[in-house]
């Protein structure tokens, strides 16, 4: 697979802005637990979070392939920055754009897209995780609202956001069918945000957990129609699964650039690093391994322009870049020695990054179980 | 039947320090990581009690144990705090084992007898690349040997009251002594992935001077990879402890956590991930007692210490990020000790140690 003119030259844009501007403030960013707020007003201005809506939406329509190449590049440069893109992206403004009326676009993919506002996707609960359709989180309809009761954790920039996509069920027993979604606003009476969870990694961004306390949201908040929350959020982390998948590649790519520059400019005993053929073989093989994640993320994203199905590639995306993704951090430290793990080196954070990719938006037994289902039929 | 018999003895141990470890430490374990504080109280504790110089001699007021004590008070205290197994095994393995191995009798017992009582013995680690000439300058001058330089790891370095630091100078390497208040030496600290208890730190060296009755060990045959050997033992058995703990931790959470309507426990992956686990803790731990009981009949172990250690830190990465798969989120987060198990057995690994030599030298022995 060979990349357009155009498709390239978008990269070049794109990292530039990660090596000049992204790649300075990752270090700070993980240290000091910081939330790159000046990153994502530049991103945003720079119409990456509109790469895949139209542009009466405030987006360009890029495209799937586009924003893969986005979120790689930035990842490459900041894990942090990568999952927040990500997350805002393929998490509230597809999901809005997807599911939303006319009405809801304007009012919230519009801001969200533009980068005016913070999106967040409140699907996990600390009793439903791998298992979505378990949603315990329940709301009722009295008097035109909607009173949604529950917590969800893990939600990625929540203490940050200003527009909550949720989920809740009319009743847990209802299974899948009960599950509708909607939109919260930040002031909403009865939200709350609770704790801000303490990370291995990706400490740059942030992660929440949210509290509905007959939190009264009015009837128009509905998105699609109720019931519709399952194949909502379903379809969402098809498209997700893509950009989880570009951001594991990204982190990956960067510990195998960190490894090529480290060992290009270190010797034991007078000889290079880069001259030893047990380094040289695990280079050839890292390589290898990125070149393969990228083209299956490249195929999913593809298929996604293209409007074809893309569940099967998108999970595959997604379970071989992490797995390979961890392989290449875990090599690239093992090949800096114990100056690896220091913060001198950057490839330290990339592992501790690196390790939320297997989990996020569907582990990597829960793509297993995607893809499987793809390969063997229902 | 096992392989592993236990003497009464070494059951002792083992009980002793299980006990220790989940009393005195267990309910601190997860703050001092997190504050990345040296455990002072904890390793004065354990001198007490006697247990800090479990392979000097007692002639030297030393407890005299075996390896395979050695590595059942490791791997027990290792499963609650790896950083407290690594402080345990830098002082026993690469500070007192030299000495008692290759010192000289004034300086055994000058030195044996302070780490008996409870002093730290600091390790210098020697650098992984060649450095510029700025930071690595040896002069001789007589029976004084001046240094400038650098280093970049230094073990037990901000508890020590002493170190051992190896200099290699043309094809040979000298062991030297000095104190921690050395004219000449500036420790710095050291913020590593993991084992942030364990008090490492880095150096700058002006002009320290070394003296020559202080070197208690020219190695002109190589044979410094004897004291690599040996500290292979007691460092695979910290990889074992985090494995262990990783796994029992695995499986606690399996049987608990409900998803799809049954514990988690139920599903294929899940109990394939906690068998691959115990398949490879199950192996090392094999390799690691088989080695320590070469070691303690006095039989030939460089090689078998070698697979021992690569196993073992490659079990201890394995289950320390399986461990955080099984945990889902919630092994990413900082509230579940997963994510330290991972990080502690990612520094275990490259301790002391690059696997790419040690395989190298596997490959060297085969093939000779």
């Amino acid at each position: 697979m060979i990349l357009s003119e155009q498709h390239l030259k978008f990269r070049e844009k794109i990292k530039k802005f990660a090596e000049e501007v992204v790649a300075p403030r990752s270090i700070e960013l993980d240290k000091n637990d910081e939330f790159p707020h000046d990153l994502v007003k530049q991103m945003g201005e720079m119409g990456l979070y509109g790469l895949c809506v139209p542009e009466k939406y405030g987006g360009s329509e890029a495209g799937a392939l586009m924003y893969a190449i986005a979120v790689e590049e930035i990842s490459r440069a900041c894990g942090s920055t990568g999952i927040f893109f990500a997350a805002h992206t393929s998490l509230s403004v597809a999901p809005i754009y997807l599911a939303g009326n006319e009405e809801q676009k304007q009012k919230w993919l519009v801001p969200l897209a533009k980068g005016e506002k913070i999106g967040v996707f409140g699907l996990t609960e600390p009793n439903a995780g791998s298992d979505a359709s378990g949603t315990q989180t329940t709301y009722k309809l009295i008097d035109n609202e909607f009173v949604i009761n529950g917590d969800k954790c893990f939600i990625t920039s929540g203490h940050v956001a200003d527009i909550f996509v949720i989920t809740a069920t009319k009743d847990p027993a209802l299974g899948s069918h009960g599950i509708s979604a909607f939109v919260a606003e930040k002031d909403t009476p009865g939200f709350s945000l609770g704790k801000e969870e303490d990370k291995m990694g990706l400490r740059g961004s942030i992660t929440s957990e949210l509290v509905f306390d007959d939190c009264k949201i009015p009837k128009e908040n509905l998105l699609g129609k109720e019931g519709d929350g399952f194949k909502i959020f379903m379809q969402t982390l098809d498209g997700g699964r893509i950009s989880i998948g570009a951001l594991a590649l990204g982190i990956a790519q960067a510990a195998l650039d960190a490894t090529v520059k480290f060992v290009k400019s270190n010797s034991v005993s007078g000889k290079l690093l880069s001259k030893q053929q047990s380094i040289q073989s695990s280079i050839a093989e890292i390589g290898t391994e990125i070149e393969a994640a990228r083209l299956l993320i490249h195929q999913a994203a593809e298929l996604k322009d293209a409007g074809k199905p893309h569940t099967k590639q998108a999970a595959m995306g997604k379970y071989y870049a992490s797995l390979i993704g961890m392989k290449a951090t875990n090599k690239a430290i093992e090949i800096h020695g114990m100056l690896g793990l220091t913060k001198d080196y950057l490839v330290e954070r990339f592992i501790r990054d690196e390790k939320l990719m297997e989990i996020g938006e569907g582990t990597s037994e829960i793509q297993k179980i995607v893809i499987t289902r793809q390969i063997l039929g229902k | 039947m096992s392989f592993i018999k236990l003497n009464n003895e070494q059951k002792m141990i083992h009980d002793e320090f299980r006990k220790f470890a989940v009393s005195e430490i267990e309910p601190i374990a997860d703050e001092i990581e997190k504050n990345g504080v040296f455990p002072k109280t904890i390793v004065d504790k354990l001198a007490e009690l006697g247990l800090l110089g479990l392979i000097i001699p007692e002639k030297y007021g030393g407890v005299e144990l075996d390896m395979t004590s050695l590595c059942i008070a490791v791997e027990e205290i290792s499963k609650i705090c790896a950083s407290i197994g690594t402080i345990l095994v830098v002082n026993n393995c690469l500070v007192a084992y030299p000495l008692l191995k290759f010192g000289e009798e004034s300086l055994k017992e000058k030195y044996l007898n302070k780490l008996a009582a409870g002093e730290i013995g600091g390790f210098i680690c020697q650098p992984e690349i060649d450095l510029p000439e700025e930071k690595n300058d040896l002069k001789i001058e007589g029976e004084v040997f001046i240094f400038s330089g650098h280093r970049e790891f230094i073990l037990n370095g901000n508890a020590a009251n002493f170190y051992i630091f190896p200099i290699q100078i043309n094809k040979t390497t000298k062991y030297f002594i000095f104190d921690k208040n050395a004219k000449g030496f500036f420790s710095n600290s050291k913020n590593l992935l993991g084992m942030r208890a364990a008090g490492f730190t880095g150096a700058e060296f002006q002009d320290l001077i070394l003296q020559e009755k202080k070197c208690f060990f020219t190695d002109e045959k190589n044979i410094q990879s004897e004291i690599h050997n040996f500290s292979n033992i007691g460092l695979s058995a910290i990889s074992l402890g985090i494995a262990q703990s990783a796994l029992d931790t695995s499986i606690k959470y399996a049987k608990e956590r409900i998803q799809f309507g049954r514990p988690i426990a139920e599903f294929p992956m899940i109990r394939e991930m906690l068998t691959n686990m115990k398949i490879k803790i199950e192996t090392t731990r094999l390799l690691i007692y088989d080695v320590a009981s070469r070691f303690d009949n006095n039989e030939d172990y460089f090689e078998q210490s070698k697979i021992a250690r690569l196993t073992a830190s490659e079990t201890g990465i394995f289950c320390g990020l399986n461990s955080i798969q099984v945990h889902g989120g919630y092994g990413y987060m900082k509230d579940y000790p997963l994510e330290r198990y991972f990080r502690d057995a990612k520094v275990i690994q490259l301790l002391e140690a690059s696997p790419r030599i040690m395989r190298e030298e596997i490959a060297k022995g085969l093939l000779k």
